[in-house]
């Protein structure tokens, strides 16, 4: 028992350090960084740079990398991004953070190559020294992390106590106005906490060297195991946090011991433990202090800052429903009839692809885009689709058509289901719980014997309709068309409707929208579901192009690359999701046909940082150049027609 | 105005209130009557919990003691939306509009809230609109012209002037056919004009749609040229109720609220 209780409080050491730092940097800027594990990764990466490929002195090398390295970074995280989004709404905080998570780690990629990072070696060097203590091996590797999990413990706790630094925080975090008001810079302080938050993600990435694989994935997961504990504090709570963390790490050993090594179900149950433990803190723990925040404000009792950020995209278009379908006419046309004719089978395969992603990327339309809620489960829910139609089809024989739509009504339900426990929770909170659920069904269904078939997934054909068979490359592709643009349809009618109206409402001021006899929970709710029907949907279309249903190809940490894209190219818009969709296709392969094999994580990075660059422009590039577009089309009318400009500065606000 | 006597029940009633925010009493023992037809004031120094008060007539603050009646209704403890149904509207101090929604847009989703019983689903199957219907766009279409919004109508909130904004406020509450208004400092921010400018429409208001204010107002010309009936509070108690000029004579008013020497107003 001994031997797994040390082993959990090294691992939860080491959530404790991250968990610490995240606190530390929410409680300064109330933004809630995503992006921590890929700075870890970032910082260890750079670590087993100078150590094991330049051979530099590893202690050296620590020292360079999170004393040094690590700061500046976290100064130029600050100045480039941090410090532009304190006006912000939650959605774009989240949304540039995510878009951290994204490119940190392909740009690391970018920089480093991509070399085999194996036999990687921690601090102790390749042989660490073992130490027997109560019975139990330990090596000093593992020792060391303990004795840096303590000195953080003892160095924050004297920091915020007993240093100007700590007061200045615990200042700027009671008010930054009055803070600034009595003098002291606020922004200053921020960038500080950044800084130091960069340090202990650096810290727990270069502890983390020795014990798992030195790949984005493993840091990111670990680090969101640490999400947990920041819950349990609160955000709010240094001490908890730490604790949390080894609380977490505890958990999750102790229970390996009761698991029985032959049985598949339960053996997902260990790396989930994390996710269990935030689910539960979320439900029972997880206080309702944006809620209560937002609803003072609304009284007057707090007024804030209107956010900087409003979309200009927000106007509705007051047109007829025949102009309205003008556009989309055009698009119908030139992608059902040219492309087919124009494309070699091998691009048309990839639109066809384009078209499937872009129908799950309008799941991300509906629920952030109109219900203004971010949920990092979409993924998840397109896999449950893909699973569904899997068993449906290919299992029961049932008919496509209905294994598809049953597909739907089973990611709906499920989606349902995550909206009942989490949106009375506040964003920052949905957004946490939707991608603890994510991987915890990732841990616990995408595994199952039955739904995995040993890593290849249950074969999906397309249907036969007829003389008509799905499996050809025109007729898949104008099926999938076909799909996207009946959810498209969806989507537009909900955006033009009375419930689109009422979502507006709620996304701008969810207690004034109550005061109107409007229902916001209700609301979310049922946007929950319509975007998961259409992320099941999108979903089992995808495992009908691969020609199977392997849930592994609906991680969640792809669904946070989906979202970047999504929200990079505009959350609102739906040609914003469907050039989303073939950009996310076709740019990696233009990328591997045309440059080595050193640049394939270019489009990972661009994506990331477009998510990055939405702080800046909250619509989305579609939609800043479709301003743009149409003040052109203005132009040239103009001159075509010789008559005297239009005053059309009322209606059109061109992209600032 | 002759029909502040009239004498049918109250458009609202609050009995009793006590409201505390942890060991803040924001309210004690208030009782405050809005008649039917009236424009009723509601003054105090900040902090006396006039927002409070209005807090509690709108559903957003539940009193920890005390009733909440709406047209003759015991509405107490239920949720915003239930008072909204009741026919209570109310604007806001701040964040008073929906920074993604335009001015029209405001008005037309009052206006389906009330009148159209839609369905998330028919809405998103394309059944549940269809060219704005004659009728909605009329109502609209006159409140606007009335409030003098036409120019505005695709603007967003946060490129109107905070005058113009009020008015929108007002607008989108008018669509609710309501009973009750509850306005919080309309004229915060405004200049006189302004505010004189303000005074008009909603007076054409109430005489068109014929519904009750409960005006919460720092501005006492503003309030003494529109009220027929003013409260007074104090550090959450009400120390003067009656007719608006009579209620600011009173030693104890005087005193709390404009100092012992300040007069008032002419």
């Amino acid at each position: 028992m001994s031997a797994y209780i040390i082993s959990g409080l090294v691992l939860g050491s080491i959530y404790a350090i991250a968990a610490t730092g995240l606190v530390l940097t929410y409680k300064s800027s109330r933004i809630f960084n995503f992006g921590h594990g890929a700075i870890a990764f970032l910082i260890a990466r750079m670590y087993y740079q100078m150590a094991q490929v330049w051979h530099w002195n590893s202690w050296v090398s620590a020292a360079l990398s999170i004393l040094v390295f690590a700061p500046l970074f976290g100064v130029f995280l600050w100045g480039f991004l941090f410090r532009h989004l304190t006006n912000s709404s939650q959605v774009v905080r989240l949304v540039a953070t995510i878009g951290l998570f994204v490119a940190i780690p392909a740009v690391a990629q970018l920089i480093f190559g991509y070399d085999a990072t194996l036999n990687t070696v921690g601090l102790a060097g390749a042989n660490p020294a073992l130490y027997h203590v109560f019975g139990v091996t330990l090596n000093l590797d593992q020792v060391l992390v303990l004795g840096f999990a303590v000195a953080v413990a003892v160095g924050m706790f004297a920091v915020m106590r007993f240093t100007t630094f700590g007061l200045l925080i615990r200042a700027v975090v009671d008010s930054a106005t009055v803070s600034r008001l009595v003098g002291t810079d606020p922004q200053r302080v921020s960038m500080g906490t950044w800084a130091l938050g960069a340090m202990l993600a650096g810290l727990a990435g270069v502890l983390l060297v020795p014990l798992v694989t030195l790949d984005v994935d493993s840091f990111n997961i670990l680090v969101v195991a640490s999400f947990a504990a920041v819950v349990l504090a609160r955000m709010d709570n240094l001490l908890l946090a730490f604790v949390g963390g080894l609380v977490v790490g505890l958990a999750q050993q102790i229970v390996t011991k009761f698991i029985p090594s032959d049985s598949v179900v339960l053996k997902g149950i260990v790396p989930s433990m994390p996710f269990i433990l935030l689910v539960i803190f979320l439900l029972f723990w997880g206080s309702a202090r944006e809620t209560v925040g937002s609803r003072a404000q609304a009284m007057g009792v707090n007024p804030e800052a209107e956010h900087d950020d409003v979309a200009a995209g927000a106007r509705r278009r007051q047109r007829s429903r025949v102009r309205s379908l003008m556009p989309l006419a055009v698009w119908a046309v030139l992608l059902g009839g040219a492309f087919p004719l124009l494309l070699s089978n091998f691009w048309l395969g990839l639109a066809s692809e384009g078209l499937v992603i872009g129908t799950i990327f309008l799941s991300f339309t509906v629920i952030t885009g109109q219900a203004g809620i971010i949920s990092l489960g979409q993924s998840t829910l397109a896999g449950v689709g893909a699973i569904a139609v899997g068993q449906f089809a290919t299992e029961f024989h049932w008919p496509m058509l209905l294994a598809v739509l049953l597909a739907g009504a089973t990611a709906a339900t499920l989606g349902v289901m995550v909206a009942l426990i989490s949106v009375r929770l506040g964003d920052l909170y949905v957004a946490l719980t939707t991608l603890g659920m994510g991987l915890l069904l990732e841990n616990m269904i995408y595994t199952v014997g039955r739904f995995d078939n040993f890593s290849i997934g249950v074969a999906v054909t397309p249907p036969k309709l007829g003389p008509i068979d799905f499996s050809g490359k025109i007729a898949f592709y104008l099926l999938a068309l076909f799909v996207f643009s009946a959810c498209a349809l969806v989507v537009w009618n909900l955006k033009r409707s009375s419930t689109g109206l009422e979502l507006a409402a709620v996304r701008s001021d969810a207690v004034r929208a109550t005061t109107l006899g409007i229902r916001p929970w209700r609301l979310k709710v049922s946007a929950f579901a319509i975007a998961a029907f259409i992320a099941g949907v999108g979903g089992s279309m995808l495992a009908m192009y691969q020609f199977r249903a392997l849930p592994s190809n609906y991680a969640t940490i792809t669904g946070l690359v989906w979202f970047a894209v999504v929200a990079t190219l505009g959350l609102r818009s739906i040609p914003a999701a469907l050039i989303a969709g073939i950009t996310f296709s076709i740019f990696p392969q233009i990328i591997s046909d045309h440059l080595s094999q050193s640049w394939q994580t270019l489009p990972t990075a661009l994506f990331g940082l477009g998510a990055i660059a939405v702080a800046r422009h909250p619509d989305g590039v579609v939609a800043m150049h479709a301003a743009q577009f149409r003040w052109l089309r203005r132009k040239v009318v103009h001159l075509l027609h010789h008559a005297p400009p239009v005053a059309e500065s009322v209606t059109e606000v061109p992209a600032a | 105005m002759s029909d502040s006597t009239t004498t049918a029940t109250p458009v609202a009633e609050a009995r009793g209130i006590s409201v505390s925010f942890g060991g803040v009493k924001a309210l004690i023992d208030v009782d405050l009557s809005i008649p039917s037809h009236s424009v009723v004031g509601l003054v105090g120094p900040n902090g006396a919990g006039k927002t409070t008060l209005l807090g509690v007539l709108s559903g957003l603050t539940r009193p920890s003691t005390g009733t909440v009646c709406v047209g003759g209704v015991d509405v107490t403890g239920r949720i915003p939306q239930d008072f909204a149904r009741r026919g209570v509207s109310r604007t806001f101090q701040h964040a008073g509009l929906f920074a993604e929604v335009t001015v029209r847009d405001h008005l037309v989703l009052a206006r389906r809230i009330v009148h159209r019983h839609h369905h998330v689903l028919t809405d998103i199957l394309g059944l549940g609109f269809g060219p704005q219907s004659a009728d909605e766009n009329q109502v609209v279409d006159e409140v606007m012209h009335m409030l003098g919004l036409d120019a505005c109508a695709r603007r967003l909130p946060s490129e109107i002037p905070l005058g113009t904004r009020r008015l929108v406020e007002v607008a989108q509450a008018l669509l609710f056919e309501p009973k009750l208004l509850l306005l919080d400092e309309p004229s915060a921010g405004l200049d006189t004009g302004e505010t004189q400018a303000f005074g008009k429409v909603l007076a054409q208001a109430r005489d068109r749609y014929g519904f009750s204010v409960l005006l919460v107002e720092h501005d006492l010309d503003f309030v003494l040229s529109v009220s027929t009936l003013l409260y007074v509070l104090d550090f959450g108690h009400v120390i003067g109720v009656g007719a608006p000029r009579e209620v600011l004579d009173t030693a104890e008013v005087r005193r709390a609220y404009l100092g012992s020497s300040a007069a008032v107003p002419a």
